[in-house]
């Protein structure tokens, strides 16, 4: 299984690889990328970064993933120059989610591999033979919102068009609604009480007090029930959403199914945070290859989740 | 201006109330627009007995995994061996279900949802604002041309870009959705670690109550149906402006 991570800083890329990673993406401020956070330069530097990437022995793949890709005729000229550029200084892979610039990359026909981020949530094998059909996808990014069984037709489908697959890793990425629809993030769909930074809304709720719950149409059910109901829905949006699928159960199962690759993908961390980071999942990719196969699959992912910390 | 009127849950319970309750309406939005695990086998009675009724009816299909799209193709199958007194359409939100009706070689007419419109269009106080033209394109390869989108109470005009008049948009209202999950805030028992689930497990909490939350972060009242988080944002807006905007539908949602 490989492991790919994301990069924010250049001098990222020689850290990265000493800790064993395989791939690394970066993005840039000036190609529409999901939240737009951590851009290195401009597409024009792109160059610098492959070839740094490439010295060092990785794989490094452009985040083009910006979900909201507004474009009007003269910054589609203008985007499409870019990639362009980004593909001529040998870029590996492009990764991508809205549709409107799918059809931008296959249009340009830069023979550059495109991935499906997990902004564009694939939750089925008919989802996953779409893009490829479509637009020649060769990865797709599960999203985390997806259980290990629930991803077995994609994964099937994957495999029989030679397309890879790639997973977040389960610590580290905590939005609890379906990335592409959550506009939590966007307080121009509400009015924000004062600033919070990105992301905080839709990851540990709302803070502070619990958030006051109340019925506002009753369909049926008893009282209690409805009551209970609330405090639940109370506890979740105030403390950090509802229920995750991808935990370490799942990333085991994951990892067993075959899954190509491994997403460290947090761009706001700090490069310190990074280097933890990936040492933990570098640990527990570790602590699965000494499991499987060794053990049956039941006992395995057991001592998987207890020796991984759960 | 066509007007249609969601049904929520219990909707099917009293057959005169539905009635009376879709009479001011000439479309029943009808299924489920967020949720696959309200695919119950029901939906193909209770599509059943909307066929029969003089409304046109759009029926609403969520974000699904192999599990939805399994209970989707039954639900389809049963349906195009049914006929319609008025209309009938199908709205998707997810590419995996358009592909169903296509393999399916299904001629019924399809609107994106409000979920996979979003990679077209987006909310915005102006009015539904279109990405980009190639994103226009890409919907008239899928042969798709109505979007259904929520919209802010005072749009007034929408940035079309060229190339898109045929494209007709369905507006819902009065609510905005802002984020969906899989596994509900509502119902599904957290997972401890040692459990790698096989599916989102459910108790259709959603089908008892809306609930209305209030919290320190957002000033408006968040409206939590099922697995969806919704702003209130008024509406309809007026029918001129709507016409505007290209708007010729709006669907009334009392219950999310």
């Amino acid at each position: 299984m490989r492991l790919l991570s994301c990069i924010t800083d250049r001098r990222e890329i020689p850290l990265l690889k000493k800790l064993g990673v395989d791939e690394v993406y970066f993005a840039v401020s000036d190609v529409p990328n999901y939240a737009n956070v951590g851009a290195i330069g401009t597409a024009a530097q792109a160059r610098g970064i492959v070839r740094a990437a490439h010295d060092c022995g990785l794989k490094v793949f452009l985040a083009a993933n910006g979900r909201e890709a507004r474009l009007g005729p003269r910054d589609r000229e203008l985007l499409a120059g870019r990639i362009r550029a980004v593909a001529d200084a040998g870029v590996d892979g492009f990764i991508v989610s809205n549709p409107g610039m799918l059809r931008i990359f296959r249009e340009e026909n830069t023979g550059v591999p495109l991935h499906l981020s997990s902004v564009q949530p694939c939750f089925n094998s008919g989802t996953a033979r779409y893009f490829v059909e479509t637009f020649g996808v060769s990865r797709i990014i599960l999203p985390n919102q997806l259980a290990a069984a629930e991803a077995a037709g994609i994964l099937r489908y994957c495999k029989s068009k030679g397309v890879e697959t790639e997973i977040f890793f389960y610590k580290f990425f905590g939005c609890p609604y379906i990335n592409g629809a959550c506009y939590l993030h966007r307080p121009k769909y509400y009015t924000a009480a004062g600033q919070r930074p990105e992301g905080e809304m839709c990851r540990i709720g709302s803070g502070g007090a619990l958030a006051g719950v109340s019925a506002l149409r009753v369909f049926g059910g008893e009282a209690a029930g409805i009551a209970r109901t609330a405090g639940r829905l109370s506890l979740r949006v105030s403390r950090g959403g509802s229920p995750r699928l991808l935990n370490a159960a799942a990333f085991f199962d994951f990892c067993l199914s075959g899954v190509d690759c491994v997403k460290y993908g947090t761009r706001t961390d700090p490069t310190g945070i990074k280097i933890e980071n990936i040492r933990r999942i570098k640990r527990s990719l570790e602590i699965f290859a000494g499991l499987a196969g060794r053990f049956p699959p039941e006992e395995a992912r057991r001592r998987f989740v207890e020796l991984s910390g759960g | 201006m066509e007007k249609g009127l969601k049904l929520g849950p219990g909707a099917f319970r009293d057959r005169a109330a539905l009635r009376k309750s879709l009479k001011p309406f000439s479309w029943a939005y009808f299924g489920s627009e967020f949720c696959e695990n309200l695919l119950l086998p029901e939906l193909t009675e209770e599509l059943r007995a909307l066929s029969g009724e003089q409304k046109n009816v759009c029926l609403l299909t969520p974000l699904v995994t192999e599990k939805g799209l399994g209970a989707l193709e039954k639900l389809f199958t049963a349906a195009m061996k049914m006929s319609f007194a008025g209309r009938f359409e199908v709205s998707v939100n997810d590419f995996g279900v358009l592909g169903l009706i296509r393999r399916l070689r299904w001629g019924v007419p399809v609107s994106l949802g409000r979920q996979l419109a979003r990679n077209f269009t987006l909310p915005a106080r102006e009015g539904p604002e279109i990405l980009n033209s190639d994103g226009l394109a890409v919907l008239e390869e899928l042969r798709i041309w109505r979007l259904d989108v929520s919209l802010f109470p005072n749009a007034q005009k929408s940035r079309l870009a060229p190339g898109n008049e045929k494209l007709r948009f369905t507006a819902f209202y009065p609510y905005l959705d802002v984020a969906a999950a899989r596994t509900c805030m509502l119902g599904m028992p957290a997972l401890p670690p040692g459990e790698s689930a096989d599916t989102v497990r459910c108790a259709l909490e959603c089908r008892h109550a809306v609930y209305r939350v209030r919290n320190e972060a957002i000033r408006e009242d968040l409206i939590v149906g099922g697995n969806a988080v919704f702003v209130e944002c008024g509406g309809p807006i007026p029918v001129a402006k709507g016409r505007l905007i290209g708007v010729d539908r709006f669907v009334f949602c009392p219950d999310t």
